[in-house]
């Protein structure tokens, strides 16, 4: 278990668009292979249900044209219990999306290793081939990637009020106290309810307070126990994102009782309800936009990196899906050859359904997509990245974590103390 | 007299309590469900900006803000300024949000701050403002404060995060997998007739079968006597406890080697095996109860089980039937877990179809409430249709002396 931990902690350079040009490798991989597929049939099981799945399968489109492959394609958001029942009941699908690196481990024996099935591994960095390997055979295609550290505003109402983008993480300090100097409260949308997961999106503010407040170092630790969890630069971590709900985001009630996608809307109400929302690239097309369909971005809504102690660029924290094949069959082989192909990159790039861990991906492959775009350049501009903790910890640590932090804005235990409890199961977990 | 009518206001006050509890519970289960039924008929917008309780709110935009900020320079008419001439309606409509009407205020026109700080109006003020330009100029007309729309999306299955079905058909106009004919979309394979039809496929069976098989049983544990009767009566109410997620990976595996998985049959079964041991218990304590004496002179009168059953305790039990159907149906229609693990889109059931409207982050949440009307509507009519076997007290009068 350490052992894997460490591997997957290693940090991971990613190649994003604007730093590979149009390839003459790339070019030759355009011709879709489908290694004797036509007329078969493909399972595939994912948590993308909704458009996400119209998405999805529009990806998929030219392959299943070109080796007239008939998709059989289920999602669910109940991922984890369909998925459990078909592989134990000895049935899995064909393909299945893992939305952590977590759990690839969970079914590492029963997964197909990539390598026998014909993937473009050329096309990813060590990086990202590491986070999808359990015990050094990769077995997980990384498949989409969202970054995480970014605020969303409205630069509009920035320009009304007089406020201006934050460069430094004083600033950012000075620009929150401004606003509840003028009564432009909460500056801050901090809702975080989200179901049995509740927390998560704390979590991960918290672990942007930590990258620039502990280092990345220290951040990366807390997944292989190099960190201890009740460190104290943790803990004053998460006093700092507590005591930020407090003052800056309308209180531990809303921001408990508050759905994230509620909170992500609030900024953008007219008149606005809040000021800034710090949240995953996904706030900006999968919910500003349908949801304020006259709404321009750069406009009415844009965003802008969490800023650093002294604004220098810092490590970008992201999250990712991966895939992974249960059997092999000429149609997997054609389903993953394309996807981790130059052109299976730019069609995922072009879909805006967040960004491609693919680094065969060129830049114009966003273009009609300025939010994609402007992510993909914001991660390329981050000197390096650093995976979300939560999502790389070992099974029911993760829920802990989302627990813990509820738990502590909530008041009804200390960061200490919640921290403590978490570095004790973290022990026993990782058997130290 | 006196002490009549003191009486009775005693009796009233009693009550009180009584009719107070009764009007709260009613109020507890009413308001919520008023408040889905409004929102379900309400624009995605509208409900993103303000709560169910506000639709009924006056939407008139009032030209008091205007007056108080706007009128000196741009007139009462709107048009006083001819280079932004607030009566146009290309001018307005660019307005989409009252921020875009805010920056204005910074910027210089004429050499002069278009309104100096200290003088500007407050959000609602703005927004007041805007609203009665956008109805002045007509630039946009006020949104309907009702629509059908979310209850359209949900039966073509539409499932974008934004926008309606008709909006898509108007802007993008037919797909692939869209007609643009309403009727033609609502019966394709993804949309809602076919899972409505499934449902039935699924919950008609699954309420028959377990009846029916505990009708038999019932009647063997009231009326006849075997060994072990009473500890098999006991292990099987006691099977109620088994939860029905710990036999999911057991199941399916089984049914995997029968080739079940995915077959209205496995679902049937599935539900057969769990609704039984309830209605057993429901079926024997029902049966049990009634007289003795209509089945024994039944006996006397040389009928066999298999006609005293038929004949007697099936009609005389109909209540107990008719309050289990009404259980089993519900439980079965609303089921989503049991058939999302053993049909999948194989034969995909209304609740199955509804859940896959939403995405992982919770995109297109606004239909959900359509969608929940949608799906009451048919168990509704069901308990409706069967209400009355709750109250008829069919065997009153049936033994006398």
């Amino acid at each position: 278990m350490t052992k894997r931990l460490v591997v997957l902690v290693l940090v991971f350079a990613l190649s994003a668009a604007g730093l590979s040009a149009v390839s003459p490798r790339a070019a030759a991989q355009d011709a879709i292979e489908c290694y004797g597929s036509e007329g078969s049939e493909v399972s595939v099981l994912s948590v993308w249900a909704g458009e996400e799945e119209n998405t999805f399968k529009a990806v998929l489109a030219p392959v299943l044209e070109a080796c007239e492959i008939t998709l059989n394609h289920e999602g669910t958001r109940d991922l984890n219990t369909v998925l459990d029942s078909r592989v134990q009941g000895n049935q899995p699908p064909d393909i299945a999306s893992m939305p952590n690196p977590g759990a690839l481990t969970v079914y590492a024996d029963k997964l197909v290793s990539l390598d026998e099935l014909n993937v473009h591994a050329e096309n990813y960095v060590q990086g990202w081939k590491d986070l999808g390997s359990v015990d050094g055979v990769w077995v997980g295609l990384p498949i989409k990637t969202d970054i995480k550290s970014l605020v969303w505003y409205s630069p509009l109402a920035f320009e009304a009020a007089g406020y201006t983008v934050p460069t430094t993480w004083d600033e950012m300090i000075a620009l929150m106290d401004q606003m509840v100097a003028d009564g432009d409260v909460p500056p801050l949308s901090m809702g975080f309810e989200s179901g049995g997961a509740t927390g998560w999106t704390a979590t991960d503010f918290v672990q942007d307070i930590l990258i620039r407040t502990a280092g990345v170092e220290a951040t990366n630790g807390l997944v292989d126990g190099t960190t201890a969890w009740d460190d104290p630069a943790v803990v004053a971590g998460w006093e700092l994102y507590a005591s930020w709900v407090e003052n800056y985001g309308g209180g531990a009630d809303a921001a408990i009782t508050t759905s994230f996608g509620d909170a992500i809307l609030l900024p953008f109400q007219d008149p606005p309800a809040a000021w800034m929302v710090k949240q995953s690239g996904f706030a900006g097309s999968a919910f500003v936009a349908p949801n304020f369909p006259d709404y321009i971005y750069g406009e009415d809504f844009a965003f802008f990196v969490l800023p650093s102690a002294d604004g220098a660029a810092v490590p970008m924290q992201v999250g990712g899906d991966f895939i992974g094949a249960f059997n092999n069959t000429p149609a997997v082989q054609a389903i993953l050859g394309y996807l981790s192909s130059a052109a299976g990159a730019a069609a995922w790039a072009a879909s805006g359904f967040d960004l491609t861990p693919n680094s065969a991906v060129t830049p114009d492959a966003y273009g009609d997509n300025p939010i994609s775009a402007d992510k993909a350049a914001a991660l390329g501009a981050a000197p390096d990245v650093t995976f979300d903790v939560g999502d790389l910890l070992p099974a029911g640590l993760g829920q802990a974590e989302f627990d813990g932090i509820t738990a502590v804005v909530g008041g009804s235990t200390t960061a200490a103390d919640a921290l403590a409890d978490i570095q004790a199961r973290m022990t026993e977990a990782l058997g130290m | 007299m006196n002490r009549v009518l003191r009486e009775r206001l005693i009796s009233i006050i009693n009550r009180i309590p009584l009719h107070v509890a009764v009007i709260g519970l009613c109020l507890i289960w009413i308001l919520p469900t008023l408040g889905l039924l409004i929102t379900s008929f309400r624009p995605q917008q509208a409900v993103n900006e303000t709560g169910w309780w506000e639709v009924v709110k006056s939407q008139e935009p009032t030209s008091t803000a205007y007056q108080t900020y706007c009128t000196d320079c741009h007139g009462a008419n709107l048009s006083a300024v001819p280079s932004i001439d607030l009566g146009a309606s290309d001018v307005v409509s660019g307005f989409t949000n009252t921020r875009r009407l805010a920056v204005t205020f910074n910027r210089e026109y004429n050499g002069a701050v278009h309104i100096p700080e200290d003088q500007r109006p407050d959000d609602e003020s703005l927004r007041e403002i805007l609203d009665y330009l956008r109805i002045e100029s007509g630039a946009i007309k006020m949104p309907p404060r009702f629509t059908v729309n979310n209850y359209k999306d949900v039966m073509v299955g539409y499932d974008a995060r934004g926008g309606t079905y008709d909006q898509a058909c108007e802007e993008e106009g037919p797909t692939p997998t869209r007609s643009c004919d309403f009727w033609e979309d609502a019966t394709r394979s993804d949309a809602i007739f076919k899972g409505v039809l499934n449902s039935f496929a699924v919950s008609i069976p699954s309420t028959i079968l377990p009846i029916l098989l505990a009708g038999f049983a019932a009647y063997a544990f009231a009326w006849l006597d075997f060994r072990g009767r009473k500890v098999m009566f006991a292990l099987l109410v006691g099977l109620q406890i088994v939860p029905l997620q710990m036999t999911l990976v057991p199941v399916f595996r089984l049914y995997a080697d029968l080739g079940l998985n995915g077959s209205f049959l496995g679902v049937w079964l599935f539900h057969t095996g769990f609704g039984l041991p309830y209605a057993i218990y429901l079926m024997r304590n029902f049966i049990a109860g009634l007289p003795r004496e209509i089945v024994e002179s039944a006996y006397l009168d040389g009928a066999g089980h298999w006609r005293v059953f038929r004949v007697i305790i099936m009609p005389l039990a109909l209540p107990a039937i008719a309050a289990l159907s009404i259980f089993q149906f519900m439980w079965v229609w609303n089921d989503l877990l049991v058939a999302l693990i053993f049909l999948g889109n194989k034969a995909p059931v209304l609740t199955y179809q509804l859940s896959q409207l939403m995405d992982s982050l919770g995109g297109g949440w606004h239909r959900m409430t359509a969608a929940a009307f949608i799906s009451m509507a048919i168990p509704l009519a069901v308990f409706l249709l069967f209400q009355r076997y709750f109250v008829r007290g069919l065997l009153s009068g049936s033994v006398k002396g």
